[in-house]
């Protein structure tokens, strides 16, 4: 399912650091753990994970952890201070990193990313809104945790628009992904600045090559629109 | 001794057999008690609203006609019989529901039956009609039984009787009724107190009548002496007697030190008795409002997730009402300077639960407290409360899955794991975790919606072509029929839609409330 290996090191293997660190490799990236403190050290080496131990307050040993500019950075130590000081540590020694720090409320959120995380995963917080969609829209809620807990065969997908696609040229409103049993439901248009558009906001835009069409359906479906489409 | 047969039964037996094993009568009696003694019967409250009235109106009438005679009049019947009549029909229901005659019979007639020795029906009628008794010299019993009597032509001249009509309210006004109770609770402090009370009294009346008897001419007797001794220690000082001598006057200064330190000791005991209640009478107070509603929100625990989900929903236009509860005393503080209704309670406990339950409403409680063991045992508390009691709880496994279910839990929310799968997304789906991220987090450009079509729905029987979604840019992405209907993923344009369906739309929220209100969408589904 993962089209480019994406490499990811992740920082403590606590209450949160394990939980991630399992569903990461589940979907087949390569994941290095590093981590400050021996007992996470053994629990990690046990689960089979290439684990590393270094001190937070040393910027040697964090050096030597032989990070490259494209691997992704996750800071997961369970001590939101520790976590917090270690954010700020990679996004000193390491400007170009993806750095995905974890928080536990929303005040934490806040000071991760003035501290230089690029993406603050609030783990709290999103359950606490899955919780309030169960209550209104308890249908629509099941579908989209569908989508995170892959238990529905229905996927998002990103498709980039090739050179030879046939959509080029063609208008957003001629295309016809009924067809295909697809949901297109927003694109990223490198004329509108990178942005992820929602289609609910009513544009009719041409296609043109290197843009990125957000659709939702069955996987094989989207495939088929892929293969036909996609150029 | 010989053992009988059925059809030697007397027939006084079948009746009563008849009586315990008829579904109708077990079921009527048992309506009638919780009408009259069930506090979370809607219709006691009219009941008791109805009784206080009786009993306000008629004692208001008797004291109306101290003055003016209204003999034979209407007033005079209402007040005089029919009220009485009402009280007598309570009193005999009371000492109905109190216990079950026929159960003593039959407990004697199977016991014999079953020792096979001659049953012996008077001892056991006599046990029963003993516990009847024994219900009609309590208090109660006694003040309702004399709230009758004014009903007598004969007993009409003890106008204190209609002072037990006012007793009565002590029993249909909850405030009073509390008040009793709390005073009550501090029997002990207050009966040292008032044994006290007698004692100096009777120290200082006999001091005096010592000290004065031949001095001071107001005091004939013992009895006056003690009476100038209580109306002093009381500081009500009426000043009809009064010491003489100096001996005397220094009687009364210990007297009145005494009387004083015993009214302020009373006075804290009574006040520190209510403080103590007041946070319980405070909680009850909240209990009974939630419970009024026909639809509410028990949330356990008050950690971040309950945080959070309380401050987003609150800010929801379908806001229901909630209650917090926690073991921890400090975080329900947290949770009322936050503003919300929180009890210091512990939600693993059936009495908590069972005092929110009441089968009028719909309840769907949160175990949300941090810890799994606390979560399980909360979510099993409250489906052996009820199992209408809908659970969503929070698991910190999917490997707990199996015993949340087990434990009762309608919906198990994993944070830990709802996290990773969304970090995991970040990284390896970026455009779909920003898609739902957005979605998820309530953004008004991407705002999932349900359409619930009722019958008043004006989308009812049309296809989706027919309707202009696109027109508002709302996407649908499935529609469902009804609770347990099957989700049909990006449905044809001609389907039609059927009253009962759910339809699962993606649009603008603004779109979205004009194409709602535009097409009557009301209500909606509960899971």
């Amino acid at each position: 399912m993962v089209e480019q290996k994406k490499d990811v090191l992740i920082f403590g293997y606590g209450r949160f650091g394990r939980t991630i660190a399992n569903s990461i490799r589940e979907y087949g990236t390569s994941v290095r753990v590093a981590v400050i403190d021996r007992e996470e050290f053994k629990k990690a080496k046990s689960d089979k994970f290439e684990a590393i131990l270094f001190d937070l307050e040393s910027d040697e040993t964090i050096l030597s952890l032989n990070i490259t500019e494209s691997l992704y950075l996750v800071c997961a130590m369970d001590n939101n201070h520790e976590n917090l000081f270690l954010t700020l540590s990679l996004r000193d020694l390491f400007p170009k990193n993806y750095i995905i720090a974890i928080s536990d409320s929303i005040h934490v959120s806040d000071k991760l990313k003035m501290a230089g995380a690029n993406r603050v995963i609030d783990i709290y917080t999103i359950s606490a809104n899955i919780i309030k969609h169960t209550l209104t829209i308890p249908v629509a809620t099941k579908f989209l945790q569908g989508f995170i807990n892959k238990s529905h065969g229905y996927i998002f997908k990103e498709i980039k628009i090739g050179p030879n696609s046939p959509l080029n040229g063609k208008k957003l409103s001629e295309i016809d992904f009924e067809r295909y049993n697809i949901i297109f439901i927003g694109m990223i248009d490198e004329e509108l600045g990178n942005q992820f558009v929602f289609n609910t906001v009513g544009f009719d835009h041409k296609i043109d090559p290197n843009d990125i069409i957000v659709v939702v359906g069955k996987e094989e479906d989207i495939k088929r629109f892929e293969l036909e489409c996609g150029g | 001794m010989s053992s009988e047969s059925k059809r030697d039964e007397p027939l006084i037996i079948s009746f009563f057999l008849y009586l315990a094993h008829s579904p109708r009568y077990i079921e009527f009696k048992n309506r009638v008690r919780d009408l009259l003694k069930n506090p979370k019967n809607r219709y006691k409250q009219y009941i008791d609203y109805f009784l206080i009235f009786l009993i306000v109106s008629s004692v208001a009438i008797f004291m109306w006609e101290v003055e003016h005679p209204t003999l034979g009049s209407i007033l005079d019947f209402y007040a005089t019989y029919f009220t009485s009549f009402v009280f007598l029909i309570e009193y005999l229901i009371n000492l109905w529901l109190y216990n079950d005659i026929h159960a003593e019979i039959l407990e004697e007639y199977n016991r014999a039956k079953f020792l096979n020795t001659k049953p012996n029906y008077y001892r056991a009628l006599k046990r029963a009609i003993l516990k009847k008794l024994s219900y009609m010299i309590t208090i109660p019993a006694i003040i309702d039984l004399l709230a009758i009597l004014p009903a007598y032509r004969e007993f009409r001249f003890l106008k204190v009787f209609v002072l037990f009509r006012f007793l009565k309210l002590l029993k249909h006004s909850k405030s009073i009724y509390r008040f009793l109770e709390v005073i009550g609770n501090r029997k002990f402090e207050l009966l040292t107190l008032f044994v006290l009370l007698i004692f100096v009294v009777f120290i200082g009346g006999l001091a005096i009548y010592i000290l004065e008897e031949k001095q001071n001419e107001n005091i004939h007797n013992l009895f006056d002496a003690l009476y100038w001794s209580f109306i002093t220690i009381t500081t009500v000082g009426y000043g009809d007697i009064a010491p003489v001598t100096s001996a005397g006057r220094m009687v009364s200064f210990v007297i009145v030190i005494m009387g004083i330190t015993m009214i302020s000791f009373s006075t804290s005991v009574i006040v520190s008795a209510f403080s103590e209640k007041l946070t319980e009478l405070k909680e009850e107070r909240v209990a009974e409002q939630l419970i009024n509603n026909k639809e509410f929100l028990i949330v356990c625990g008050y950690g971040q997730i309950s945080k959070i989900f309380l401050r987003e929903y609150l800010k929801d236009e379908y806001e229901i009402p909630y209650i917090v509860l926690d073991k921890d005393c400090r975080r329900v503080q947290e949770a009322i300077n936050d503003g919300h209704n929180a009890i210091c309670d512990d939600a693993s406990r059936y009495e908590v639960l069972n005092r929110f339950y009441t089968p009028e409403a719909k309840i769907t409680l949160l175990a949300l407290t941090g810890s799994d063991i606390e979560n399980i045992y909360i979510s099993l508390n409250a489906k052996s409360v009820s199992k209408d009691i809908d659970i969503i709880a929070r698991a910190s496994s999917h490997k707990l899955i199996n015993r949340y279910k087990r434990a009762g839990a309608d919906r198990v929310v994993l944070p830990y794991e709802i996290a990773s799968s969304m970090l995991v997304a970040s990284i390896v789906y970026p455009t779909m975790y920003k898609a739902i991220n957005a979605i998820l987090n309530f953004k008004d450009v991407a705002t999932i919606d349900e359409i619930y079509v009722s019958a008043k729905s004006l989308i009812i029987n049309k296809t989706i072509e027919e309707v202009d979604f696109k027109k508002y840019n709302i996407t649908i992405f499935g529609v469902q029929h009804g609770v347990d209907g099957e989700f049909i993923f990006n449905p044809p344009k001609s389907y039609r839609f059927k009253e009962g369906d759910i339809a699962v739309v993606m649009g603008h929220r603004l779109s979205l409330e004009y194409f709602k209100k535009k097409y009557n969408i009301i209500g909606r589904y509960r899971w």
